[in-house]
């Protein structure tokens, strides 16, 4: 099960894919990865289905985030838990 | 009319509109809340529409061709800030639509004044937003206005005014549920128009998108890797461009305050997910920009208009593409897709700065005491008011290019990146650093922005890397805000926990 290792964890992990796949998109991985037109995928350049790639990837990473209820899958809190009183919108604290 | 067929298409179009946007409207509770946040009830369709349609705007559909025409390859950074740059929102996005329902908020201004307990945040934020609107609101003006004008002939200040007078009409009317389903139908439309003509076009020319591109590889390779045509787009500026587009894009206010629609957390973090789908349709208006360089079209916002008129000036005898044009459907297609693109962003826009300046900048910062049904009518006042300020700055500035007038309004989003940030996961962010980070990264971005237009050359010299505005001042509001926060006095931990800040 997913869920066995935590919810944390997971968050952790999907996070650090994130700033990989967002570093591959950018200097310096992008010149060196996708910044070529070969080879042609149905025609069409290396540079655009790499990007592409990525759009597809994070969608299926996305979702399978999702199904798995690893990211906050937190609905609401109990009702007796919720606090229906607003939070004072200027505070005393540090002022 | 100068286009017929496309006029009696635009402008039932628009009375569809209308029609659907009033009658979605008469539903819910008719409270603040409800127009504002359609009482926190959107369901999977509106939510996936709303953001999808919400997005792609008039820049997109004009824009997006334009820029392959101009600077090749660099457009692509538009897929690569897409795919990232709403995964913020999976991962914060439950967590405020929770604390959003529990407190009734529904602005993103009010949610991070809240968090920091500061009146001034809420201002200054909802003051920023709006200010970051209204370029963005002159753009789909100007796609709206270049529409009428090839389509009826009129002149483009008279064309943006009959769009957004139904616009204006259906937001009053309908709220944030006539923006909702209006949203829908924009979407399916802009979805099924441009997949349609971007994937014949190139078919009618080259015999599909295979032939586009060994025509490009072999007349105009430049256009298809960094730094494009005349090396316009070094690798660092295009980093720049991804990274601040990244941060920012989902910190647009009038996006951010969906989540607070969404029937459940979960939801929101759905949408997310199947938002890239809704990325793809970016590349039929790829296709459609390179077949425009490989035919010798426009380099100006023209270009789409510019396809649309194929038929007339490159003929391909017994196409599908000739036959649509010599029937008037091409411009027809193409027409309705520009104003739904147009009009599904403009409305989300006049929705969100009249809500946002009401909510945020009259309630909650200047402290007026007003009735739920007191707030609704002044907010529906003001989507007339930014509607007509809207058009009057669209006259002075129609001439600017669409693209730099986007890439102006990004600077501002993004200086409220580092206060959700760390309003939602660090209990030590305070009510000085927030204050303090948000000024400062603010007057940057303002102070830059003067600057790069009143001595550009010693604006060069002082940024020879080109680094995005919105970047640095970011970078300075991030800065200030940790340095400060470290040196005052945290929120009460009840105040913490309100915000799902427990101790640890």
């Amino acid at each position: 099960m997913i869920t066995w290792m935590g919810g944390a964890r997971w968050t952790r992990i999907a996070v650090a894919y994130f700033v990989v796949v967002t570093a591959g998109l950018v200097w310096p991985l992008f010149p060196m990865l996708g910044n070529h037109v070969e080879p042609r995928i149905l025609g069409m350049p290396w540079s655009l289905c790499y990007v592409l790639g990525v759009v597809t990837m994070n969608a299926f990473v996305l979702l399978g985030l999702y199904a798995a209820r690893v990211v906050d899958s937190r609905e609401a809190l109990a009702p007796e838990e919720i606090d229906e009183r607003r939070p004072a919108q200027e505070g005393t604290v540090d002022s | 009319m100068t286009e017929p067929i496309a006029a009696v298409v635009v402008f039932g179009y628009l009375a569809i509109a209308l029609v659907l946007g009033v009658l979605a409207g008469r539903r819910g509770g008719g409270g603040v809340t409800d127009f504002v946040a359609g009482d926190r009830a959107f369901g999977p369709v509106l939510m996936y529409f709303v953001m999808g349609a919400t997005i792609f705007s008039a820049y997109a559909l004009l824009g997006t061709p334009q820029r392959v025409v101009a600077k090749g390859s660099d457009m692509f950074y538009i897929f690569a800030f897409g795919s990232v740059g709403f995964v913020p929102l999976f991962f914060m996005g439950a967590k405020i639509r929770r604390i959003g329902a529990r407190y009734g908020y529904v602005t993103q201004a009010e949610f991070v004044g809240a968090r920091f307990e500061s009146r001034w945040v809420t201002g200054l934020m909802g003051v920023a937003s709006v200010a970051s609107f209204i370029p963005y609101l002159v753009i789909q003006m100007k796609g709206a206005g270049i529409v009428l004008e090839a389509v009826t002939g009129w002149s483009r200040l008279a064309g943006a005014a009959c769009v957004y007078a139904v616009v204006v009409s259906y937001v009053i009317l309908g709220g944030v549920r006539g923006v909702g389903w209006t949203n829908v139908l924009q979407g399916i439309v802009m979805l099924v128009v441009v997949w349609t003509v971007g994937l014949t076009v190139p078919a009618a020319y080259f015999g599909g998108v295979e032939g586009l591109f060994d025509e490009i590889v072999a007349r105009h390779p430049a256009h298809l890797t960094l730094p494009g045509p005349e090396a316009q787009t070094s690798d660092f500026r295009y980093t720049s461009e991804v990274l601040l587009s990244v941060l920012g894009f989902s910190m647009w206010p009038h996006v951010f305050m969906k989540c607070f629609t969404a029937r459940s957390a979960r939801l929101v973090q759905l949408s997310v997910a199947m938002y890239p789908t809704f990325l793809l349709f970016l590349l039929p208006l790829v296709f459609l920009g390179y077949t425009a360089v490989a035919l010798g079209g426009p380099g100006d916002d023209s270009v789409l208009l510019w396809i649309a008129r194929l038929p007339e000036h490159h003929p391909a005898p017994g196409s599908v593409v000739q036959s649509l044009g010599d029937h008037g459907l091409l411009m027809a297609g193409v027409a309705f897709a520009i104003l739904a693109a147009s009009m599904s962003t403009g409305d989300a826009l006049l929705h969100g700065a009249a809500s946002i300046f009401v909510r945020d900048v009259w309630v909650g910062a200047a402290g007026r005491i007003m009735s739920d049904r007191a707030q609704t009518a002044v907010i529906r006042g003001f989507v007339l008011v930014f509607a007509y300020l809207g058009w009057q700055l669209f006259a002075l500035a129609g001439s600017l290019p669409v693209v730099e007038l986007l890439l102006l309004s990004y600077a501002i989003p993004v200086q409220f990146l580092p206060l959700v940030l760390a309003g939602l996961y660090w209990r030590g962010a305070t009510r000085r650093g927030a204050e303090l980070g948000l000024s400062c990264g603010l007057l940057s971005a303002l102070v830059l922005f003067s600057l790069q237009y009143a001595d550009p050359a010693f604006y060069g010299r002082m940024n020879p890397a080109g680094v995005e505005i919105g970047f640095l001042s970011v970078a300075v509001n991030a800065l200030v805000l940790v340095c400060v926060s470290v040196w005052t006095t945290r929120s009460s931990p009840d105040h913490l926990a309100t915000f799902e800040l427990g101790a640890r």
